[in-house]
């Protein structure tokens, strides 16, 4: 008989990894659809609690959409050009949550070009939620290595 | 990467044919030497923001930060007075503190031990017996800045002791302080909300020539506004009016009002909007809680002053609508550095202060909606100001219809007029000119 962790844990890495390559396509639109009506997005700077102090993002699905929107409009100077992005993860470990979420721990690597190649890189957790046969995100947490460095331009989403 | 001499100390600079009537010389933002000489003669030699009171609270506490390039260690000793040091051992010119902040009575050098208590005194020498009879510790103290002062819990410093007092150096622009200090219900600020650390690879001036312009909002920040032209809505209860609309039709170059000092000070303001909205309980709550402390038509004076940025030169934005205030550090003629901190309205309504951190993010984050666009800009204008084949850059806007103020030496126009950048040259010119003279 098949582990039940084993399936999930192969199943849970295709859902990252397809949720990356939306995002290194630009299909922003369509990984906005990846998220709950609740759902959020946080990078935090440093070890602040969520929402009590200044995070690099703290978007809920609003502010996302809001953000999405940004960068399609003509006239976002920061992305004419466009940052180019790849994202990849490895590492990936899959735990049970809580109210039959599960939880996914990862590392990811991103390059972007732009004006500049750029590396960034860090931790994932990603709080997903069963729907409709698959998942959607509840919470995707960001834990940048050198989130409390001095930054610029982090225009695209992690 | 050249170094202030002595040379440097006394060079004369022609600051009257690079800064002109309504016109400044592009150099002022590519030169190396140039930015040499500010970093001596405008950081060095002014009063210069360095840390808020609420980041010192007890005794010991301590941050490190710059002054100008330099880097110094603000403290507060064992009696409560507030010190700025040099983070330099005396010895050989090691840092003695590596931490952002943190509470001690005292720094120990890593390099060979040297001890020093946190008001800068030399209190310990390892082996100190092989320096001969004449070794005199009390001249090895941590050089001090001879002038630290505070105004209403912002801390300023001088490296220079000959300038002018804190009160006067701030002049009417202190008003622009006391505006945020008193939106606290109790009067006071906390700078507990964490901090947004961005940079961007253009000339300091270029971010306080940036924000007293209202002109370049519409334009800059186009792609923030939703669909019928007004920007998103950065925390609840935010009165409809001071969202900037950034529509055709709602572009109003005249809305705001620009007031600029001799000093080198600006802030951008509108003088008279409709109250908060009091539809959202916790905006209604604010408003009682402000009232008990400044009565009701104290709070309503408070309330329809709308002053959105306020310049202090040459190193402090505050920024009032989101309580915030911004720290410019010059790193290269072409690479700056901006410390945001949100400040906590101390008694507001918990929502009140989690929306100014929801603000904080979107606006000033180095993932911002806002000043991802100011930044791309300013590089955009340190790379065209390559083209030194087009010699000027110019600030005319309004200075035909340029009003005198209140104060004396005040000038004033709409927001979006040159104003501010205007006084802004006119100290830079003052504090360049003059090496060796008192300013």
């Amino acid at each position: 008989m098949v582990q039940p962790v084993a399936v999930a844990a192969r199943d849970v890495a295709d859902f990252l990894y397809r949720e990356a390559r939306l995002l290194d396509q630009r299909r922003f639109e369509e990984w906005l659809e990846l998220f709950t009506e609740d759902g959020y997005v946080w990078v935090p700077r440093k070890d602040e609690e969520r929402g009590a102090q200044a995070s690099l993002v703290d978007d809920d699905r609003a502010l996302m959409t809001t953000r999405v929107g940004r960068l399609r409009h003509p006239a976002i100077h920061s992305q004419i050009p466009p940052a180019q992005a790849v994202r990849m993860l490895s590492n990936i470990t899959v735990d049970e949550g809580d109210d039959g979420e599960v939880v996914t721990q990862s590392t990811f690597m991103m390059l972007e070009y732009r004006t500049e190649l750029r590396t960034f890189g860090g931790h994932y957790e990603h709080h997903l939620r069963p729907r409709e046969g698959g998942w959607k995100i509840a919470a995707k947490k960001v834990s940048l290595v050198g989130s409390d460095s001095v930054m610029y331009n982090l225009g695209l989403p992690f | 990467m050249s170094v202030t001499d002595e040379t440097t100390r006394h060079e004369v600079l022609d600051v009257d044919s690079i800064v002109q009537n309504g016109r400044v010389h592009q150099r002022v933002y590519t030169d190396s030497r140039i930015f040499e000489l500010e970093l001596d003669r405008i950081f060095s030699r002014s009063w210069v923001f360095v840390a808020h009171e609420s980041e010192l609270k007890h005794p010991g506490d301590y941050k490190t930060t710059y002054i100008g390039r330099q880097p110094v260690i603000v403290s507060r000793d064992q009696h409560g007075a507030i010190h700025v040091l040099a983070n330099r051992c005396m010895h050989r010119g090691s840092l003695v503190c590596v931490e952002g902040q943190g509470n001690s009575n005292h720094f120990r050098c890593p390099y060979h031990g040297w001890t020093y208590r946190n008001d800068g005194s030399l209190i310990g020498v390892p082996h100190r017996n092989a320096y001969g009879p004449d070794f005199d510790q009390t001249t090895l103290n941590l050089v001090r800045a001879p002038r630290v002062d505070t105004y209403r819990g912002f801390v300023f410093a001088s490296l220079s002791s000959a300038v002018p007092s804190l009160p006067d150096h701030l002049g009417p622009a202190a008003l622009c302080l006391d505006n945020v200090v008193d939106r606290a219900p109790a009067g006071e600020l906390d700078l507990c909300l964490g901090v947004q650390r961005y940079e961007f690879r253009a000339n300091w001036k270029l971010q306080i020539e940036n924000v007293i312009d209202d002109y370049h909002v519409r334009f800059v920040h186009e792609s923030t506004a939703e669909k019928k032209g007004k920007q998103f809505k950065r925390q609840s209860g935010i009165s409809e009016e001071v969202v900037f609309d950034l529509s055709d039709k709602g572009t109003d170059f005249d809305a705001t009002t620009v007031r600029a000092f001799p000093q080198g000070h600006s802030f951008t303001h509108r003088p008279d909007i409709a109250n908060p909205n009091t539809d959202d309980p916790h905006v209604r709550r604010y408003v009682e809680l402000l009232t008990e402390r400044l009565g009701d038509e104290g709070t309503q004076r408070l309330l329809r002053t709308r002053i959105h940025n306020a310049a202090i030169y040459p190193n402090l934005v505050i920024q009032e609508p989101s309580s915030h205030i911004r720290v410019i550090r010059p790193i290269a003629v072409d690479r700056t550095q901006v410390d945001v901190y949100p400040m906590r309205l101390l008694g507001a309504p918990d929502e009140i202060n989690r929306g100014i951190v929801r603000s904080i993010n979107v606006t000033h984050s180095p993932a911002s909606f806002i000043q991802t666009d100011d930044t791309e800009i300013f590089r955009r204008c340190q790379e065209g100001l390559q083209a030194s084949a087009a010699e000027w850059v110019l600030f005319t806007r309004g200075q035909h219809s340029e009003a005198r103020g209140q104060f004396p030496g005040e000038l004033t126009g709409a927001g979006t007029h040159e104003s501010g950048q205007r006084v802004q040259f006119h100290r830079w010119k003052q504090l360049m000119r003059a090496p060796d003279r008192l300013v």
